[in-house]
């Protein structure tokens, strides 16, 4: 006969187990006093600043003082009522949650993915933005998704991300600058050479501790790889490394 | 298994909604639709439509011409979704190369990116999706679906009156409409064939009186 199974022996000891019943925990990378993730924090800002200054949206401050990052800006969709199904109020939609999104961005192309990059503020504004004019959530993940690769797409171009590397320097230097005080310093700049981002913005890495030892794996084929004749279980195993 | 082994399960009510899905959503995109062409023997069709991203009409890196782009992307993908909304069965594990192979041409004017195309393209589909599910523009994929086999051939002008004239259903509020369903059903394609059934009718019976 089998050995009975004591199943209230099976889980973490009673000192580990958790206190509450909160599921959620918001990141403390931010707090690592670290000089790399200082760096990573201030070319969060600047990336905003950068890409916004390039879409034209009015910047009302930029702060980086080790403690503080801030960036506010005079979000263009806004001016636009909800459910604004016009050209001009997605254009401008657009462009404001590639500007939200290039933060996270910057900043996992600074860590090089060494680190899990999180955004709730960032995710939450572009989320809320989004949601004035598209009530679909499917619509709403897939736009948020194609925003992220456009900020990934513009910050990888050399000429973006030198006058990111540039203003970040800057803004360490100064702590603060406003809208007049970033655009006077990106319309001035003058560089010999330009730079690209020494990491790489995604991958998918293999963390024992976070990924199972699920064999079956499935995922749908994108646009591509359906055309390279791949099949669902042909692309998920191309994710594993 | 292989695509052409996966294509025997598609019927004829199949295709028909394809190419409907594919020109009502280009009519109500504003998208100029060529002609529909449906071969009923071998069970195949085709629209076209007038690109303006290919007639260069747009000035190179602009916003407008990206959104050009992605109404031609919806419209590429709106076949697929109609289809698979009407017969889901009949459509899983479909790749239709042709549409697919287009939205990759035209995506490729303005990006090199391949992983950018890829969320980009999954991002027209979901608002294909959201387009095909609107009662109204459903009622016009079925409407037109059954003039197609009436009519196998129609041209952009034929297609654009016949649109304008469907009685749809009108919707008030399409947030809070899209709220109840969403609270309703999670996931929003119809597996019920029960609901396709009057359209197949429609399509048998439209078939049968054609000389």
């Amino acid at each position: 006969m089998a050995e009975q199974v004591r199943y209230e022996r099976i889980g973490p000891p009673r000192k580990l187990r958790r206190r509450t019943r909160r599921t959620t925990w918001r990141c403390r990378i931010y707090h690592v006093p670290e000089e790399r993730f200082h760096r990573a924090d201030a070319i969060h800002v600047a990336a905003h600043a950068v890409v916004a200054s390039d879409f034209g949206i009015p910047i009302r401050r930029a702060v980086f003082d080790g403690r503080h990052r801030v960036f506010e800006a005079a979000w263009a969709s806004l001016a636009y009522a909800r459910d604004d199904a016009s050209t001009e109020a997605r254009i401008a939609l657009e462009r404001d949650c590639i500007a939200v999104q290039c933060g996270v961005v910057g900043r996992a192309l600074a860590l090089g993915w060494s680190h899990k990059v999180w955004g709730w503020d960032d995710q939450s504004l572009a989320c809320d933005l989004m949601e004035r004019f598209e009530y679909d959530s499917g619509v709403v993940t897939g736009w948020f998704n194609y925003q992220r690769e456009r900020a990934r797409v513009l910050l990888c171009d050399g000429a973006t991300w030198t006058r990111v590397e540039l203003l970040t320097q800057r803004l360490r230097e100064v702590r603060a600058m406003d809208g007049a005080a970033v655009a006077a310093f990106l319309a001035d700049l003058t560089t010999d050479a330009t730079v690209v981002p020494s990491g790489a913005a995604w991958r998918t890495p293999p963390t024992p501790g976070v990924e199972s030892n699920a064999v079956l794996v499935w995922r749908r084929p994108t646009l591509t790889e359906a055309l390279r004749g791949m099949d669902g279980y042909q692309a998920a195993q191309q994710e594993e490394w | 298994m292989t695509i052409a082994r996966l294509q025997r399960g598609i019927t004829l009510a199949d295709v028909l909604v394809h190419e409907a899905g594919h020109a009502v959503v280009a009519w109500e995109l504003g998208v100029r639709i060529g002609a529909i062409h449906v071969h009923v023997r071998v069970r195949e069709g085709r629209m076209t439509f007038a690109s303006d991203v290919g007639l260069g009409r747009f000035p190179a890196g602009s916003d407008a011409l990206r959104l050009a782009i992605e109404r031609e992307m919806i419209v590429f993908h709106a076949g697929l979704i109609a289809q698979k909304r009407f017969h889901y069965e009949g459509a899983c594990g479909l790749v239709p190369r042709t549409d697919y192979e287009g939205i990759l041409a035209t995506a490729l004017q303005v990006e090199t990116d391949l992983r950018l195309i890829d969320e980009w393209s999954d991002y027209a589909e979901e608002r294909a999706r959201a387009l095909i599910e609107l009662p109204q523009t459903w009622r016009r994929v079925e409407a037109l679906a059954v003039e197609l086999a009436r009519r196998p051939l129609l041209h952009g002008e034929e297609v654009d009156a016949f649109l304008a004239g469907v009685c749809v259903p009108r919707v008030t509020n399409a947030r809070l409409a899209y709220r109840r369903r969403e609270a309703k059903e999670r996931y929003c394609l119809t597996h019920d064939p029960e609901e396709r059934e009057p359209v197949e009718r429609a399509i048998a019976a439209v078939r049968r009186r054609r000389p």
